[in-house]
């Protein structure tokens, strides 16, 4: 390699980071600001418990079997298991009735495993797609 | 020229060769045991030159185990595959690595897999299961769920055996090995030898696929590799269709194909943010990672998914391209142009860069491709050798672009081709982009796998990889066999390439052939 290229291969990276030390950085001072989710979000399940109709497709479908069809309020309806989950959207899908949505809610991380069960009535309270 | 061989093989070996077909450029045989050896000794004079896999199948009704090697000759672009038939009881073949060196590491998974003894193998020892004492997992009459349920509760499950060698060891927590551990011998600062062990990141994806229907394998294949789920998606979605006989619809294979470049452009940034840390450029990552970002963005405009997008299924796409989304890649392709001249400053010709990786490393390309090794590894090494444009499949016939290939066969070749990829696929992009028709972007297929087999070949970020599909009869399939590009590249031509470097240039030298620990586990 001759003189002059490799000088200027050591200066020219250089520069370019420090330059970079001027400009807006790249990342978000997370958790007090964070990304604004897309509209079509794959986070936490909501159920409109009204809509269900307890046909048991979302449970045939998911391909971590996460989710359970349990009694409730008099009728069956989906409990899903969000450690289980893999958040492909199957499920709803597959709901014909569109009971199942996803909602924008991804900060869903736990202390305790067993608190990842979500019953319908859990499932219904989350916060729907804005 | 392929019935030429074929005729020539059938009079040759009468009583080996029994079934011969041809089509589509490819030629199949199905052999028997005694003969076989000759038969593929003699495909590989003929100009099938790289072994891309060898798969075994279980039919355990037949009481039978189905050996195929899939071959590809490099400078007919053809492929060519040779069955053979193995009894269960006492399964033992005749080993081919005397012929395609690469084939040691097939046949050691499928001795591991399915216990099918290899005869005369140069290294039969285990690959990814240590103290394994269980009947060989892949086989049918291996209970997957009896086994979690039984061994993956257990208290202490985790208690390995203990080794009896180590020098240095590299991975399989090491920031810059991925998951991938590998035993260094060193003398000094040179290193006399390295014994790659696989499986840290073994998953089981292939038994787990034949629990599955089409739509949840689709789910499934995003884990083949995690830095490009794209390509392994495309692969899935075109074997289903490949074997139910459905072609998908035009625009989805444009969506399909617009997302996969996009995402071999991430995997290969990616891989500069990696290298970068590899080779102790810290800066650099996080530059690169912070561009990654953008791309990251556009696959959760369109999928709803940062990482794993699930977007392709088996007959289309899930979901079609959301309104602005066009005009937001056309900008992200503009600021990945300019940041190409930026990284040319920064990484590649850097000239610290440089100084670690020219003539470190080096492939000639004989040897690359005796050891199976695809993509933009071979094409480094000056073998032009591209599944987009040999067999252009999706949308790939739509577009013009350049293989990428570099004579030097050393480990800043390797760099350059990948920079010289992500230019072409901003440009693929940009070209479909243009072209895009409108229309349906999902057909239905049928539920049953009909009883056959089919392949399908693509190039990932990586290399080659195949997806191999048995149906039978049911909804789920029969048996999936998946290639991984890194499988090959990590297991052969990493420890060749090892042998006689630097300690300090083992991760220069991993890096260069960018691997993937989890699309070579599975």
């Amino acid at each position: 390699m001759s003189l002059f290229k490799s000088i200027s291969g050591l200066v020219k990276p250089a520069t370019r980071i420090i330059r970079i030390l001027f400009k807006k950085p790249m990342t978000l001072k997370f958790p007090q600001e964070s990304l604004e989710p897309v509209k079509d979000y794959r986070g936490k399940h909501f159920l409109d418990f009204g809509k269900c109709v307890g046909c048991g497709m979302c449970s045939r479908i998911c391909p971590n079997e996460a989710i359970e069809m349990v009694e409730f309020n008099g009728k069956k309806s989906p409990q899903i298991h969000l450690g289980k989950c893999c958040f492909c959207a199957l499920c709803v899908e597959k709901c014909p009735t569109k009971a199942l949505t996803m909602t924008h809610e991804a900060m869903i991380s736990l202390y305790d495993k067993s608190l990842a069960v979500y019953g319908p009535d859990k499932l219904s309270q989350s916060v729907q797609n804005g | 020229m392929s019935i030429e061989i074929l005729s020539s093989l059938k009079s040759r070996f009468q009583e080996s060769v029994f079934a011969t077909s041809l089509e589509n450029r490819s030629t199949s045989l199905r052999a028997k045991k005694e003969g076989f050896h000759k038969i593929l000794s003699q495909l590989k004079d003929a100009g099938f030159d790289h072994l891309s896999d060898a798969t075994c199948v279980d039919y355990i009704d037949e009481q039978k185990f189905e050996i195929i090697y899939h071959l590809w000759s490099h400078a007919e672009k053809r492929r060519g595959e040779v069955r053979i038939q193995v009894p269960r009881e006492s399964p033992s073949v005749k080993t081919i690595s005397g012929l395609w060196e690469g084939a040691q590491i097939h046949e050691r998974e499928i001795r591991e897999l399915f216990g099918v003894n290899f005869e005369e193998h140069p290294n039969p020892s285990p690959l990814f299961l240590e103290g394994w004492e269980e009947i060989p997992p892949l086989r049918k009459d291996f209970d997957t769920r009896e086994y979690v349920k039984r061994e993956h509760y257990k208290e202490n499950s985790g208690s390995r055996k203990e080794g009896d060698c180590f020098i240095l060891p590299f991975g399989p927590q090491h920031p810059a090995s991925g998951h991938f551990r590998a035993w260094t011998s060193a003398r000094g600062e040179d290193v006399i030898g390295l014994i790659p062990y696989p499986g840290y990141l073994h998953r089981g994806i292939e038994k787990l696929m034949e629990h599955r229907t089409h739509e949840q394998n689709a789910m499934l294949v995003d884990r083949i590799c995690i830095l490009e789920p794209y390509s392994y998606e495309l692969g899935y979605a075109n074997v289903a269709e490949k074997i139910a006989g459905v072609e998908a619809p035009e625009r989805a294979k444009f969506i399909r194909t617009v997302m996969t470049e996009l995402g071999r452009i991430l995997s290969h940034i990616t891989w500069i943010g990696i290298t970068s840390l590899a080779i102790g450029f810290d800066s650099a990552c996080r530059i690169a990672w912070g561009d990654r970002e953008r791309i990251i963005r556009l696959n959760e405009i369109v999928s709803g998914g940062r990482i794993y997008p699930c977007h392709f299924i088996p007959g289309g796409v899930r979901r079609d391209f959301p309104e602005g989304f066009v005009e937001k890649t056309l900008e992200v392709l503009d600021h990945l142009e300019k940041r190409l001249v930026f990284y040319d400053d920064l990484f590649f010709n850097n000239a610290t860069v440089i100084e670690r990786t020219k003539n470190i490393g080096v492939l000639d390309a004989k040897k690359a491709v005796g050891l199976g090794i695809t993509g933009p590894n071979l094409r480094a090494s000056g073998v032009k050798s591209d599944v987009r444009k040999d067999e252009p499949y999706e949308a790939y016939p739509e577009t013009g672009f350049e293989t990428v290939t570099r004579g030097e066969g050393d480990s800043y070749a390797r760099v350059l081709c990948r920079r010289g990829e992500i230019a072409e696929s901003i440009l693929i992009v940009r070209q479909l982009l243009e072209k895009m028709p409108s229309g349906e972007i999902r057909k239905r297929l049928p539920h049953e796998i009909p009883k056959s087999d089919a392949r399908f070949c693509f190039e990932a970020a990586r290399g080659e990889a195949c997806f191999y599909m048995v149906g039978n009869g049911i909804d789920k399939p029969y048996r999936v066999k998946i290639r991984g590009p890194s499988f090959s590249h990590s297991l052969m031509a990493f420890p060749y390439l090892a042998e006689g470097a630097q300690v300090a240039d083992i991760p220069a030298i991993y890096w260069s052939l960018d691997p993937c620990p989890s699309d070579m586990d599975r």
